[in-house]
């Protein structure tokens, strides 16, 4: 008997590990940026989305809190996909879904809606993360020197509603892999109806002036871009030139152009820059 | 892998170099089994499935190879598994193909160590529980080492320690907790003397699990200001259980606590879990009695804080229900809810007895089955603070109180009469009461109320060959309404089975859902190996196994099954 009370002794003191929290659970912490003109990694969060989908309101307020800590470092992006998303009865007529947000979500297969992608880049085994995830895995990517620099130039005429784009890419390092840069075309404060689950943060079940934002309206060159450049050296800048009309329902002053230089293989986000239309 | 293989070989190799090879090759045993399940995906408009659903992805199949070598007191083995890709419904983590599983295995004298992948429980596993469930596409082995020593007759011990498997992923730089526990159980009738002949025999036994995470800043933004969370690295849970049996009697009761372990299952709140399940049963011949209670608080635990799908768990909250097997029934299974359960469940087995008036020639059987299940009571820590909120104890919990909703509810009833050597009968009428907004996350959708007849009847027309029909109706006004299946199973026994059969969801609101999912299937036996060919329609559901559920897609194809073991 004593000898199992000896291996029992042993064991619990080798396992023995336990952290009880006392109150305050949650500490007051000030937030941070980077220093303004420094060239920094900014990280892309994707969200897929819909309107007939009560969890996304609470998920789009978590992207928005992550906004508020990780400030310009972080780029939201909504993107409207998956049968969540799909028109039905009123209130829920609108269709904010398009060719390319439907090709990645089929692409990225979420397992459901509220998703999302941080820099398209695997954290712990995924690519399509669950809100709880965001969090961490923008962790892992913001503090990492950038490997490019995006400078984003637009030209908006008001009367023909053209919109002129020139991207410039500067690569920061000596790079072995082949990239593509993709721009999209986003439209902030749409307000049109969303189910929603969580009193706490606006009308359930039908939260009707719910407002959309950083929601994807077009690509200007495919899901994935174009290419730019392979094995850039440092230093290497590349230059594209975009145009485009915006469609009569946008509204110019809510619209933003979202850059993205990716892998051309993987996909996985090098750095992504936004600005606005006007 | 990388590391293991180069040991593998350089062991094999001293093993076999010398006269010890003969030893190992002849005193050998070599065990092994091996599944395939392969599914071509058909395009279905009214099931929605398009070509753009199945994105290219026509054929899709789950495998494994599990290799088993014994000799003597050694044991080693491994399973190959392939999901390429992954059949619709399992995790897409699951795509790709390799070796998951291995490990080896030595027993001396009292002890036995194990090193590789192994699979635990502890108790009834509320604490600790690592299993692999093929149906479900669940496996979270534990690689690392165990080690289970008997120092003194009837004392067990067991300690453990390592990682979770998460789908491919290799663990590295803490993306997930190491997981660490150990068991001790005593057997008082075998330790001391004095007991040896005692009527009543008793069995004590403990458990401590400790998982370590590296845990990251994590921050909440409320009302402008930014805070950080306060989180431990290690998650402590212990348990304590009895069983007592006397003569016909048994109870097995255990209680398990756990420390503040905010997570994303949670919504980070900081309270302390606990969970109580206790069974008291009877059981003499032709006759089972059991009558079960159990309590769930904020039981979540896994080995990583912010997971949130059906991996990583490191305990597992036996549900209080019955499984059921005829298809109907299955519309509606239970999941545990791991943040929040109670319920009762009450079991009566009886064998009316053979040659009694009600028993007939051969008996009768009845059985009884009713369950019961809340959401516990959940009261706000402080005025103005709401139940669950984020970054607070969460809420206050009165032991014994029922809270609000009822969860599921089922009252079940099954006969089963063999008439005489051709004809037997099995007459089943199953009652559930199904919270789908909860169970399912159908927000706002009523609770589903549904009864279900079964009648499954079987004729032998020669020793080998038996027509086997089943008949089954489901009255429910809710969710997609009433449906009615019927089956036709013509088996020549041993090895050959052919079925028809046709679920037909009649009743559902949506004219254009009124559908047929209907299906034909054979199946071929031989010794340990069996084919299986289907073609038809499957359903959208859940599909639950020992209260664990994965969503199952509607799907429209051919599944080719083959399963063999040596």
């Amino acid at each position: 008997m004593k000898k199992t009370i000896y291996i029992l002794a042993i064991m619990g003191l080798l396992f023995g590990a336990c952290d009880k929290i006392e109150e305050p659970y949650l500490v007051e912490t000030g937030g941070s940026g980077p220093v303004p003109g420094e060239k920094v990694r900014k990280v892309l969060l994707e969200e897929f989305t819909g309107h007939i989908c009560v969890n996304c309101p609470e998920a789009t307020k978590l992207a928005n809190d992550l906004k508020q800590v990780f400030g310009e470092q972080l780029v939201l992006l909504t993107i409207h996909a998956g049968d969540l998303a799909i028109p039905d009865d009123a209130p829920y007529t609108a269709d904010y879904r398009t060719p390319t947000g439907t090709s990645m979500f089929n692409f990225y297969e979420p397992a459901g809606v509220p998703m999302g992608m941080v820099n398209r880049s695997p954290y712990q085994g995924s690519t399509v993360l669950f809100k709880d995830s965001w969090e961490p895995a923008i962790q892992d990517l913001v503090d990492l020197p950038p490997d490019a620099f995006i400078e984003i130039e637009t030209v908006y005429n008001d009367g023909s509603r053209k919109l002129d784009i020139h991207v410039h890419t500067e690569f920061l390092r000596d790079l072995d892999r082949t990239y593509n840069l993709s721009v999209f075309i986003i439209e902030s404060g749409i307000v049109s109806a969303q189910k929603n689950d969580e009193a706490s943060i606006g009308p359930k079940p039908d939260w009707l002036d719910y407002e959309h934002n950083h929601m994807l309206r077009k690509s200007l060159n495919g899901t994935w871009g174009d290419f730019i450049a392979d094995q850039p050296a440092s230093g290497t800048i590349m230059s594209k030139d975009y145009s485009i009309t915006l469609d009569a329902e946008w509204v110019a002053g809510q619209c933003g152009i979202i850059a993205i230089v990716l892998d051309s293989e993987t996909f996985e986000i090098l750095q992504v820059e936004e600005v606005h239309v006007q | 892998m990388k590391n293991l293989i180069p040991v593998l070989i350089t062991g094999l190799t001293l093993i076999f170099s010398g006269a010890q090879a003969q030893n190992f090759v002849n005193n050998g045993k070599v065990t092994g089994s091996f599944q395939f399940d392969g599914q071509y995906y058909m395009e279905d408009d009214k099931l929605g499935i398009t070509d753009s659903t199945l994105d290219g992805k026509l054929f899709r199949m789950n495998g494994f190879g599990n290799i088993i070598y014994t000799n003597g007191n050694f044991r080693a083995g491994f399973r190959y598994e392939a999901y390429l890709p992954p059949i619709a419904g399992y995790n897409a983590k699951y795509e790709g193909h390799g070796i998951p599983y291995y490990f080896a295995e030595y027993q001396f004298k009292n002890i036995q160590i194990t090193v590789g992948n192994f699979y635990e429980q502890f108790g009834n596993g509320l604490v600790l529980r690592s299993y692999e469930e093929w149906t479900l596409g669940y496996d979270n082995s534990i690689r690392g080492a165990r080690v289970k020593i008997q120092p003194y007759k009837g004392i067990a011990l067991k300690g453990l320690i390592g990682t979770q498997r998460y789908y491919w992923e290799p663990y590295a730089n803490g993306n997930r907790g190491i997981v660490k526990g150990i068991d001790a159980e005593f057997y008082l009738n075998d330790m001391f003397n004095g007991m040896a002949d005692a009527k009543t025999k008793i069995i004590l036994g403990g458990s401590f699990v400790s998982n370590y995470e590296k845990v990251k800043d994590k921050t909440l933004v409320r009302d402008t200001v930014i805070y950080k969370y306060v989180l431990p690295s290690n998650v402590a849970a212990y348990a304590g259980r009895l069983q007592l049996i006397y003569g016909g009697f048994q109870f097995n009761g255990e209680y398990a606590y756990k420390i503040n372990n905010p997570s994303a299952m949670n919504n980070y709140i900081y309270k302390n879990g606990e969970s109580l399940l206790a069974t008291l049963s009877y059981s003499r011949k032709g006759l089972g009695i059991s009558l079960s209670g159990k309590r769930i608080d904020n039981m979540s635990y896994k080995s990583r804080s912010s997971e949130l799908g059906e991996a990583l768990d490191i305990n597992y909250l036996p549900p209080l229900t019955n499984p059921q097997f005829y298809s109907l029934a299955t519309i509606y299974p239970y999941a545990t809810q791991p943040n929040g359960e109670i319920g009762i469940q009450a079991k009566v087995n009886y064998t009316i007895p053979k040659r009694s008036k009600l028993g007939g020639k051969y008996g009768t059987r009845i059985e009884l089955n009713y369950s019961n299940i809340f959401n516990i009571d959940k009261q706000p820590v402080a005025e103005g603070i709401p139940v669950d909120s984020t970054g607070t104890l969460g809420y206050k919990s009165d032991f014994f109180a029922i809270g609000q909703p009822k969860y599921f509810e089922s009252f079940d009833v099954l006969l089963n009469k063999k008439f005489n050597s051709k004809f037997k009968m099995i007459l089943s009428y199953v009652y559930q009461a199904y919270n789908i907004d909860v169970i399912e996350g159908h927000t706002g959708e009523p609770m589903v109320y549904a009864n279900i007849a079964i009648a499954d009847l079987t004729y032998k027309f020669t020793p080998t060959k038996s027509l086997r029909m089943e008949v089954q109706h489901l009255f429910t006004e809710q969710d997609r309404g009433d449906w009615a299946m019927a089956l036709l199973e013509f088996n020549i026994a041993p090895k050959w089975f052919f079925t028809v059969f046709d679920e037909y969801n009649y009743g559902n609101p949506d004219k254009d859902m009124q559908l047929h999912y209907y299906s034909a299937a054979m199946a071929f036996v031989q010794g340990t190996s069996r084919i299986a060919l289907s073609y038809g329609r499957q359903r959208e559901g859940l599909l639950c196994v020992g209260g664990v559920c994965r969503a199952v897609p509607a799907a429209n194809g051919v599944t080719l099954t083959i399963s063999s073991s040596f």
